[in-house]
């Protein structure tokens, strides 16, 4: 009986002991920069056969059964870290990786789960150091124009047309806020400073159901919070605007500070001149100036929870001004133009609840204010007198990850968000009596929830998304409901195929999206019975058999529906008439293939595509069809030595012609607009014909180098080195000859950084 | 747009206007049939009609005449026949309140239709003041429709409509920004600086909120001597849908000629409203109010 009794007790133990050793343990943790201490979002993790990608926090975890692993963690740009780990109970390790390495040391296993699927590029903030500049402004949006199935529009705009859509279809966030004018200078240069974002990415397709509301794309810009160890500054000025840029720890490794100021530099030397020759209390100027200011604090308050806050301000302002004396000596000045202003802010709490629990909380605010202003003081009269739109953004987000396993992973969450717009604000103020105008406000209210489910198995990722709206605009409310669906597999270890289906609504759109103009943004919400809805398609095939070489081929087809055409925009606005109904249709092949290697990085995108519109039984094409569109970008690091680097590059670009409207006919006009012209050409409704096709060759050269503190680099480049006469404008003259205007036949550029 | 100059020196300097061949196959465009018409309580009616032609890959138009010519007044017709001048003068005043339409053809071209409606009047109070040749329109009579204005000022010449005002000078907010400019460096104490060039616009929704408008000839107001007038006409025109799109979008293209490399930059082509279908023109209705102010 005792030893009966003995036996059982032993059997007892070793299935208890077998219990402990199936039990599954979590491993988490957190990656990134080494010296900054800035987290690193996308980075491979990997613990011998099982990989993930961190969030958009950087923060990664696994499910394993205790034992031995190798933890191995990879991103471009990154060196490689590989250590051995026991893993007994549920631990946290947080890497750091050091800046610097190829591609060529990631491994192969490392790139497959790097690939996020079709339709979603991650861009590598690195190339902006080498990609030609802008009038000396390195530039985020300008780079991703280069990409297949994006589209700049108009030349030296700021747009990004994807897919056959329009720049209001592209949702704009930074740090997760909308932003609804991305153009400084009419898109001369963007609003996203890129000394102060830390990564951004791209959809084209295979939008996750996090994103909604809007139909074609979404761009998300990430901030950085500034380097946790070390206090850092740097200046850099171009032929536009000088950049100001700080960032250091509040307390070390806890708390950290990010600011960066960029200004215009026209109306700075002009005032500086007048200030040097004393004139500054008489003078008469057209001048430009636009500013941002970007500011952000982060607080770990624990090793699992972040508290961050950030700030963009931003504005344009073109203006006359006068300033003197009246011929009775009174003193006079006045000031007269036209600007926008963006502000955007947000406080954001991360907190890592359970080992697989990751949840974020977020309040923001957006604002976007255009205004046509004049200010007139003489003597102790005053007049002030502003038109402006406005539109302001209150909104909350709120979501969960959850690691449901090493193959699953579940993410859902709400926004809601109210939106005020008073599209026709009119104010006056003489002396001390003041008058506003009646203006209509519009209102609109946002509620979504959304989830998410990503699964692996056997080779394959599913990744099914839901996302339910409700829009209400005070006179009416449309509920949406928005399937997603991702699919890819593997197959051996070369090639993945993948599938992609997304539904968008999109309550608001952009007034000036209908024509040419290179005017702001001005927004309404819906006020139509339905909303413009895009179906969109996508399949996509990736290989990896060459170590330094990809190639991926991308087909999409997009159906738009309810989309508006605007006939008389005071009509619309004031009544809601004189507009039409109508459809889009997009499709396309995209080719893109990458080789890196040593100190040569090349890139080549090309796109078959074709985009139209129907309204009113007219089929016609988009603004920016472009048949044809062939990218190409060559970089080489001519010079590499400790403290030194010379990159060469070179940037090729080609496409279709875009449809376009000129006159052919001509017929006499009526009293009293006669009397300036008395004849009016007759520029038809639907565009008439192509501009020449588009080619543009840039070249640029940057030397950098590590001083004894700090470093510094020049950036010189050529825009269109072969003077290509790309057709900005057409039009026709009084003797019956067309002329066209060529924006850039040729454009040299140059940049200075200087960090400490 | 002025403001804009300096945003662009630093490229304008280097950017260029070229020739372009825009490769426009223009035998293959459609002649039309041209109908020019305003229709007022206040005139007769008369229609214009041209048709448009090519020559060595040149578009122009000419006066055409014998048009078949439907004129209707709501159900009525009030005009069926071939009018074999270019112009159709009746002597029939259209009324307020009315729709209009027509339909016309002739060999060779496609038939085109265009129908109108006669606004009801805003009127007003008008007065004076000499001191800086003041105006002020005021206790506005609205009707029902939603209208747009359009204002002009005429000098009177013994009983003679003689020159109108070219520019204009506003206290106005609610006057369109379509013709507006502030950077013609003048500034007067009463009336502000808002600019207007050739006529003042105030848009339908505006136009309910009015109640008061002063105005002057800029002429007037740089002390330029305009002693020989004994009078002024101001003429408060009620503009129909057609009418008011129209003449915006017309004066829209015909301030945008790019006469330099800076406004080319800022061109954009723009659609001028027709409401002839299958034609080309304008066919609007308008109500016309004259207010008479003498020295």
């Amino acid at each position: 009986m005792k030893e009966h009794r003995t036996l059982l007790f032993i059997l007892l133990m070793l299935i208890c002991q077998r219990a402990i050793s199936q039990k599954e343990l979590i491993i988490n943790g957190v990656v990134s920069e080494q010296t900054s201490g800035e987290i690193i979002s996308n980075a491979s993790v990997l613990l011998n056969n099982t990989g993930v990608s961190t969030n958009n926090y950087g923060h990664y975890s696994f499910k394993l059964k205790q034992g031995s692993y190798q933890l191995c963690v990879s991103k471009v740009g990154f060196t490689t870290s590989k250590e051995e780990i026991v893993l007994t109970r549920d631990t946290t390790i947080n890497i750091a990786l050091e800046q610097g390495v190829t591609l060529s040391e990631v491994t192969l296993s490392a790139k497959q789960i790097k690939s996020k699927g079709i339709g979603d590029v991650n861009m590598d903030m690195s190339l902006l150091k080498i990609t030609p500049l802008f009038l000396g402004e390195k530039d985020i949006i300008k780079s991703m124009q280069f990409l297949p199935g994006v589209s700049s529009g108009m030349e030296g705009s700021s747009q990004l047309n994807i897919r056959g859509g329009t720049n209001d279809q592209t949702l704009y966030l930074m740090d997760d806020v909308p932003v609804y004018n991305q153009n400084h200078t009419f898109g001369f240069l963007s609003i996203f400073n890129s000394e102060a974002i830390l990564n951004a990415e791209l959809y084209k397709g295979g939008i996750p159901s996090i994103y909604g509301n809007r139909l074609s794309g979404v761009v998300n810009v990430s901030l950085k919070d500034g380097n946790y160890t070390e206090h850092h500054q740097s200046i850099s000025a171009g032929l536009l605007a000088a950049t100001l840029e700080l960032e250091g720890p509040i307390t070390k490794g806890k708390s950290s500070y990010m600011f960066t100021v960029r200004h215009s530099l026209i109306d700075l030397f002009y005032k500086g001149i007048l200030f040097i020759n004393g004139n500054l209390d008489s003078y008469s100027a057209n001048l430009i100036a636009f500013q941002d200011i970007n500011a952000k604090l982060s607080w770990h308050i624990t090793p699992k929870t972040k508290l961050s806050w950030q700030l963009y301000n931003g504005f344009d302002d073109l203006y006359v001004t006068n300033k003197g004396y009246s011929m009775d000596d009174s003193k006079y000045s006045e000031k007269y133009g036209q600007g926008w202003s963006t502000l955007t802010s947000s406080i954001r709490l991360t907190s890592n609840l359970k080992p697989n629990l990751f949840l974020t909380n977020s309040i923001y605010y957006s604002n976007l204010n255009n205004s046509k202003y004049g200010y007139q003081t003489e003597n102790t009269n005053s007049i002030e007198q502003k038109k402006s739109a406005q539109l302001g953004e209150f909104g909350l987000r709120s979501s969960l990850e959850h690691k449901t396993s090493n193959n699953n992973t579940l993410l859902y969450g709400i926004d809601a968000s109210n939106q005020l717009y008073s599209p026709n604000r009119v104010f006056e103020k003489r002396n001390n009596e003041s008058r506003n105008y009646k203006s209509d406000n519009l209102r609109l209210l946002t509620t979504c929830a959304y989830i998410s489910n990503e699964l692996k198995f056997a080779g394959w990722t599913f990744t099914t998304g839901l996302r339910a709206s409700m829009f209400n605009n005070t006179e009416k409310t449309i509920c949406t409901i928005e399937p997603r669906l991702k699919v890819s597999k593997f197959i051996g270890d070369n090639n993945k195929l993948m599938f992609a289906y997304d539904m968008m609504h999109q309550p608001i759109h952009s007034i000036y999206e209908m024509n040419y103009s290179i005017q702001s943004d001005f927004w309404v919400p819906f006020k139509e019975n339905s909303l413009p809805v895009s179906n969109q398609l996508s399949i996509g095939w990736k290989n990896y058999y060459f170590k330094d070489f990809s190639v991926s081929v991308e087909a999409y087809y997009k159906k738009m529906q309810n989309l508006i055409s605007i006939d008389n925009l005071e009509n619309y606005l004031d009544f809601h008439t004189d507009y039409s109904v109508g459809t889009g249709q997009s499709k396309g092949i995209e080719l893109m293939l990458e080789y890196s290697k040593n100190r040569l990085s090349t890139s080549v995108s090309y796109a078959l595509s074709k985009s139209e519109r129907s309204f009113n039984g007219y089929t016609y094409p988009f603004k920016y069809d472009a048949p044809n569109s062939l990218s190409s970008f060559v970089s080489y690091e001519t010079k590499k030595t400790k403290i030194k680097k010379n990159t060469f590059s070179i940037n090729v670009q080609y496409k279709t012609g875009y449809p376009y409207y000129i006159p052919i006919l001509k017929y006499p006009g009526s009293e009293p607009i006669s009397s300036f012209n008395p004849q009016i050409d007759n520029i038809p409704k639907y565009p008439n014909i192509r501009l020449k096709n588009y080619f543009r060759t840039d070249l640029n050269y940057t030397t950098e180098k590590k001083l004894r503190k700090g470093s510094r680099a020049w950036q010189f480049s050529l825009l269109n080195a072969t003077a290509q006469q790309n057709p900005y404008t057409v039009y026709k003259t009084k003797n019956d000859k067309y002329k066209a205007f060529v924006l850039i036949p040729m454009l040299p550029s140059i940049s200075y950084t200087r960090s400490f | 747009m002025k403001y804009l100059i300096c945003v662009f020196i630093a490229v304008g300097i280097i950017s260029c206007t070229v020739d372009y061949n825009p490769n426009a196959n223009f035998l293959d465009t459609q002649n039309k049939l041209i109908v020019n018409s305003y229709l007022s309580p206040q005139h007769k009616i008369e229609i214009s009609f041209y048709s448009t032609f090519s020559n060595n890959n040149i578009s122009s138009y000419r006066a055409e005449k014998n048009i078949n010519v439907l004129l209707k007044e709501d159900d009525t017709t009030i005009y069926n026949g071939i009018c074999t001048d270019s112009i159709l003068l009746l002597n029939y005043y259209p009324k307020a309140g009315y729709t209009y339409s027509i339909t016309a053809s002739v060999n060779g071209l496609d038939q085109v239709y265009a129908e109108t409606r006669i606004p009801n009047p805003i009127n007003c109070s008008v007065s004076y003041a000499s001191k800086y040749g003041i105006i002020n329109l005021r206790n506005f009579k609205l009707p029902t429709d939603n209208n747009s204005m359009w204002i002009t000022a005429n000098y009177l010449l013994g009983d003679t409509v003689s020159h109108v005002y070219y520019e204009y000078i506003t206290n106005c907010l609610l006057v369109d920004n379509v013709n507006q400019s502030n950077d013609t460096y003048y500034r007067n104490e009463v009336l502000g600086s808002n600019y207007c060039d050739g006529f003042m616009r105030v848009k339908a929704s505006n136009v309910q909120q009015l109640d008061s408008l002063l105005f002057s000839d800029m002429y007037h107001l740089l002390n330029k001597s305009a002693a020989n007038y004994n009078g002024i006409r101001v003429n408060i025109t009620t503009a129909s849908s057609d009418y008011d799109q129209y003449n915006r979008t017309y004066y829209q293209q015909a301030s945008t000629p790019p006469e330099d490399d800076i406004n080319a930059m800022v061109y954009q082509p723009v659609h001028v409203y027709c409401n002839v279908k299958n034609g080309l023109g304008i066919f609007a209705g308008l109500n016309q109010s004259y207010y008479y102010i003498y020295k």
